[in-house]
């Protein structure tokens, strides 16, 4: 049972053991509710003993009946007490417990992962689940399962007491659970084609709004329409289907349990009539059919509450399928040369690598360059551990980097990229995230380093300025000169950087560029180039076409030996003509 | 107070159903009556019972009767149901399609400057969830709703026809659920409630930080600080609601215990009828209908908590959908044919508080070009807009050929005028279809042409579909600036009279840069152009340079006479000679 929870709502092992307690205190719960009917039986029996002598009778005074009564109550006060408290704790430890898995599963994703904004959605999303998680998991779950266990347990002695009145009462619940299960198996398999019905409607709008300037200027906002309302009308009509079908089934199977009493009526007057049983029987049973049924219902209820949880389900599978890094925590290369060797790589949009051997050595600057999808960014993360690789090995100062915990590889890197990463709080501590426990001086001299100190005089309160969510008050340039200067002061002997980063911000480039200048210094630098003329005096120019290397070499020789670099020279010259006139 | 909200929901929506308004008078009705006719049975039930018990012997006629009347009060209460969820379902879906509806034509219907900040996933999101959410409960809740309101009144009746007091007795367990239900629907209950969604959002919002953060915080081995506080959080919520779970322990599990014992109450009241003196059989009879729906109620009331609870979460889904498109509408004229330059007269415009543009005036002659430089934020980007309309000026004349621009039909606006911004796109159709955007008829001629003039026809070229070739499919991936100058060879083919062009800040190559710098030369000849230029090299040639700074016109002029100027043009040129020189490694000049 618990390897089944456990695999069934993707459970931690406490939590799968917490929901089987769960389900064993409910049981005993749901078996205390037949104390009311009992005692009604007791009474009638008691007050129409003169009419059968068969039975025997029972002689209580109203006071026995009400210590029993009281007697009762407590007992069913405590079960329920018991029963509340056990399921709760357990509930929100374990949606904690979730919380916290998630929180540190998603610490050890690839960072490559991080560049999709998606993930972030999807573990924000995930946060919100748990609600429903906990709802479905203290109030569904334990139901479902206590409910089938008691129903069993009274139905078997129901069944006992009279087999023909039993079955008379029972037979709703195989066959309005049957119906459900039956319609619940169809709508599953038109549900799948709705979900994909579904997407491609929500995509279709999506789209619609992140195109809206070319439709807005090409007039094309009804066809735009005309084309949505198609999706969504195909889909609707689908799902439409799809819910008055299992609404008619679910209702229909809700309603037949009524139906059930009506049997046992029918049946038990026969049986009256012939003999077969006696007053106390029938009535027994009609009372015993009136509040049987109840929980039942609620299973059915409940389990369109499951179904919710198929998708909170999926997306906790999800995040548990991405593959996690991990490795040796200690690391201390003996120098810091990167050597690529024949290394193969490939994985949904990040461009293929194929068979890559080259070293980047200490000390010197080595230039990536190639067309745009030719492989320049994926090799320099794949540097850092951003992904694994296929095929291959990449060695910093002779060790794998793929036995390296990322946490501690990344020690050795400073990563200076496009996208920067600001926290709503002040310059300073942005900065200061570079190295933990720097102290102020240090971080001035980052800052003054990286070229901040120009915006940093024009800002309200200086380097105590809180910047906004994500940084949202500083231009392009000034959010790379911070990060710029988080890498001065974290002080990595490895650089990686791509060179676009300078022209984020037109009017500060020559900025940048010096803040870059002072950071590279004497470090293993690993750069992507865009531009011919500035890399043209690195030590080591990798040149890419299609995820393999076509040319090594400094620019003298590589000038001799590959036409395909004279080629993006003269292009730059034309460049440079049009640009410096 | 619940019931003016319910009310409330239901007059919002029913706007929303169009010609399928009478189905949820339809399900209401027949939810109700089939609420009822359920109920049936237990009186006829209960009929015999009585008749036994009293009689003493089995009247065979009498049982057949009630009997027949206990099938087919269900049987036809059934049906009622069954149709009931059949209209509540094809009203639900008829309103979440519709809300859709509306609120994508009215999406469509904002001007461009709506769509500036607003992240495209997320307007979906309120959207389809809101619709959705509100179809949730129509399809599901709604014919419950109906039938719980109905079967307390029916309920009631029934507790009184036989004997009032044994009746009042069997509500004893229902006003106790009552009485817990209202203790804990008190404004302190609520306000716990919401109280944990915020929490929630809280986490949720933090989490978003957390995940944001990560590549920085592995980047500098800093991971478990932040994994650390993010655990906090989690704990302290689950400590919270905890505590808060457990503070309604005692009541909670005080009406689990009592609200289905009907039992409980009723025989001790029948005893101490019996014990007065009454017929032991007659109070025995009158009793089984108590027993017998006793606990339905119970149920019932549960039910009405939970109802209004998601009659609640449809309120928020339709008040997210309406602020979220709440937007000034703009006007348009009838003007179409006017043609000539383009003026911008006092021209002032702000974003909420903050003031981009000051009182700007300048004129962009017929078949001219002028170039906007300066700082970023400086308000070059906002004068762009504000020529292809994304807004309306707060103060000024924005006119093009003379009439303002607000003048102007929508269609013909549009039509009048070419941008081509930063992030183009093209649409997910084959390139043919999305050129053809540009000219319906255009023939193979002309379409080969504005790929020349557009530096796109070696992408084109380089396709196995060619032209056929259907973007965004698998393997049919295009840079960004590839992507540009298929816009651009669009922009060609519609040929408009006004042509504003934004130049991307950073070329990821320099290939591209040049490409699309001599095709925006040669889409700007002989029309009326606005260009925004973000590296110099570009506006060399404009026939009138302005250098916007902080929402004015700092400086206007040709390049050379701005240069011999010596402000604040000169500065940006003398740093863009700098960067243009610099080199990686090596030695800096």
């Amino acid at each position: 049972m618990i390897n089944y929870f456990m695999k069934k709502y993707a459970m931690s092992q406490t939590g799968a053991n917490n929901l089987r307690k769960a389900v064993f205190s409910r049981t005993i719960l749901n078996l205390t509710k037949m104390f009311p009917p009992m005692i009604a039986f007791m009474f009638i029996f008691q007050s129409l003993s003169d009419m059968d002598t068969a039975e025997e009778a029972i002689a209580l005074t109203p006071q026995n009946y009400v210590l029993i009564i009281l007697a009762m109550l407590f007992v069913m006060f405590f079960v329920a007490r018991w029963d509340y408290t056990r399921l709760y704790t357990n509930v929100y430890s374990e949606s904690a417990n979730v919380r916290v898995d998630i929180a540190n599963r998603l610490k050890k994703l690839p960072l490559s992962y991080f560049g999709k904004r998606n993930i972030s959605d999807l573990a924000a999303t995930m946060m919100g689940d748990m609600s429903l998680y906990e709802e479905i998991f203290s109030h569904a779950v334990p139901h479902i399962y206590a409910t089938g266990i008691s129903t069993t347990i009274i139905s078997v002695l129901i069944l006992n007491y009279n087999l023909k009145l039993g079955l008379a009462a029972l037979w709703v619940i195989p066959v309005s659970l049957l119906i459900f299960f039956l319609s619940k198996n169809k709508r599953k398999k038109s549900n799948e084609k709705w979900v994909e019905q579904n997407r491609e409607v929500l995509d279709d709008l999506q789209e619609t709004i992140e195109q809206i300037q070319e439709i807005k200027s090409y007039n094309m906002e009804e066809k735009a329409k005309k084309q949505f309302f198609e999706k969504l009308q195909k889909s609707t009509k689908l799902k439409g289907t799809i819910e008055i079908v299992t609404g008619v089934a679910v209702a229909f199977s809700g309603m037949l349990l009524k139906m059930g009493i009506v049997t046992v009526a029918v049946t038990g007057a026969q049986m009256l009539l012939a003999g077969e049983i006696n007053i106390f029987v029938y009535i027994v049973f009609l009372i015993m059919t009136a509040s049987i049924y109840l929980p039942i219902e609620g299973i059915i209820a409940f389990m369109g509450m499951i179904d919710m949880l198929d998708s909170v389900v999926g997306r906790i599978k999800e995040i548990k399928t991405m593959p996690i890094q991990e490795g040796e925590s200690k690391f201390h290369p003996k120098n810091y040369d990167i050597e690529f060797k024949d290394v193969s790589f490939g994985y949904e949009d990040y461009s293929v690598v194929r068979n890559v051997s080259f070293t980047a050595k200490q000390g010197e600057v080595t230039a990536l360059i190639g067309a745009s999808g030719s492989g320049k960014t994926t090799l320099t993360k794949l540097a850092a551990r951003f992904w694994d690789i296929n095929k291959g090995k990449i060695l910093l100062g002779g060790e794998d980097i793929s036995k390296v915990d990322p946490e501690a590889l990344l020690k050795n890197f400073s990563i200076v990229f496009q996208e920067v990463v600001l926290f709503n709080t002040s310059i300073k501590e942005n900065i200061r995230i570079g190295k933990k426990g720097a102290t102020d001086a240090e971080i001035f001299e980052a800052a003054k380093i990286a070229r901040c100190d120009e915006f940093i005089e024009k800002m309200p309160n200086g380097i105590e300025t809180v910047i906004g969510e994500n940084g949202e008050r500083l231009s392009g340039g000034e959010r790379q000169r911070i990060s710029i200067a988080r890498a001065i002061l974290k002080d990595a002997p490895i650089i990686l950087m791509d060179e676009a980063t300078a022209s984020l911000d037109v009017e500060n480039e020559s900025l940048i560029q010096e803040a870059l200048s002072e950071l590279i210094r004497e470090k293993t630098v690993i750069v992507i180039a865009h531009r011919m003329r500035t890399i043209r005096s690195a030590d080591k120019i990798v040149l890419l076409n299609n995820g393999e290397i076509e040319a090594i070499g400094n620019d003298k020789e590589m000038y001799e030996r590959s036409a395909a670099y004279r080629k993006m020279l003269s292009d730059s010259k034309i460049e440079q003509t049009v640009t410096v006139n | 107070m619940k019931k003016e909200k319910k009310k409330s929901v239901l007059t919002r929506i029913i706007p929303y159903a169009g010609k399928r308004k009478y189905m949820l008078f339809l399900a209401m009705a027949f939810s109700a009556l089939s609420g009822i006719l359920l109920l049936m049975p237990m009186w006829y039930i209960h009929n015999i019972i009585k008749n036994v018990i009293l009689n003493g012997n089995v009247n065979y006629t009498m049982i057949r009767e009630n009997i027949a009347y206990a099938v087919i009060f269900p049987c036809v209460g059934l049906g009622l149901y069954v149709l009931a969820g059949i209209f509540s379902h094809l009203f639900a879906f008829e309103v979440e399609e519709n809300i859709i509806k509306i609120s994508v034509k009215k999406l469509l219907d904002k001007p461009l400057g709506y769509f500036m900040n607003k992240e495209s996933g997320k307007l979906r999101g309120i959207i389809i969830n809101g619709a959705g959410e509100t179809h949730n409960v129509l399809a599901h809740q709604l014919p419950d709703i109906a039938s719980t309101f109905v079967s307390p009144v029916v309920i009631l009746v029934f507790l009184f026809l036989f004997d009032w007091r044994l009746g009042l007795t069997s509500l004893i367990p229902v006003f106790i659920g009552l009485i817990f239900m209202a203790t804990m629907l008190t404004a302190q209950g609520k306000k716990n409630r919401e109280e944990y969604y915020k929490q929630i959002n809280t986490l949720s919002a933090e989490t978003v930080e957390y995940v944001r953060g990560i590549p920085v915080v592995k980047t500098f081995g800093q991971s478990v600080e932040s994994f650390k506080r993010l655990y906090t959080s989690i704990i302290v919520m689950k400590d919270s609601v905890l505590k808060m779970t457990m503070g309604y322990r005692n009541k909670m599990s005080m009406f689990e215990a009592t609200s289905g014992s009907t039992a409980f109450f009723l025989v001790p009241a029948a005893l101490f009828i019996i014990a007065a003196g009454e017929n032991p059989h007659e109070v025995v009879a009158d009793s089984i209908i108590y027993f017998l729906i006793g606990p339905i109620f119970g149920v019932l009331i549960m039910r009405t908590a939970t109802i209004s609870q998601y009659l609640y979460f449809a309120e928020l889904a339709l008040d997210k959908i309406e602020d979220i498109l709440e937007y000034d509408e703009m006007a348009y004229g009838k003007e179409d044919q006017t043609t000539g330059g383009i003026e911008f007269k006092n021209v002032s415009f702000s974003y909420g508080s903050e003031k981009v543009l000051d009182n700007i005036s300048f004129k962009v002659n017929r078949g001219e070009t002028v170039a906007l430089v300066g700082r970023s934020g400086s308000g070059k980007t906002t004068i762009a807009r504000l020529a292809a309309r994304f807004y309306d000026a707060d103060e000024g004349e924005v006119l093009l050929g003379g009439s303002n621009i607000k003048e102007y039909d929508k269609t013909s606006l549009m039509r009048k005028i070419s941008f081509v911004f930063q992030n183009a796109r093209l649409f997910k159709m084959s390139l043919r279809e999305n050129l053809l955007c540009g000219k319906e008829d255009a023939i193979d001629k002309e379409i080969e042409q504005a790929l020349f003039d557009a530096g796109a026809k070696e992408i084109v070229d380089g396709l196995k579909d060619g032209l056929e070739t259907v973007y965004g499919t698998k393997g049919t991936y295009f840079s960004g600036g590839e992507a540009q100058r298929l816009v651009i060879a669009r922009a060609f083919l519609k040929d408009a009279e006004y042509v504003i062009l934004d130049e991307a800040t950073a070329f990821a190559d320099p290939e591209n840069e040049r490409i699309i710098q001599e095709s925006f030369k040669k889409l700007a000849e002989n029309k009326t152009t606005l260009l925004i230029a973000h590296r110099l090299s570009t506006v060399v040639n404009a026939d009138k340079i302005l250098v916007i700074e902080k929402g004015r016109i700092a400086e206007e002029g040709k390049h050379e006479a701005l240069l011999e100027k010596n402000g604040i043009y000169k500065s940006l040129w003398d740093e863009y000679r700098r960067s243009v020189n610099w080199k990686i490694g090596g030695k800096n000049d």
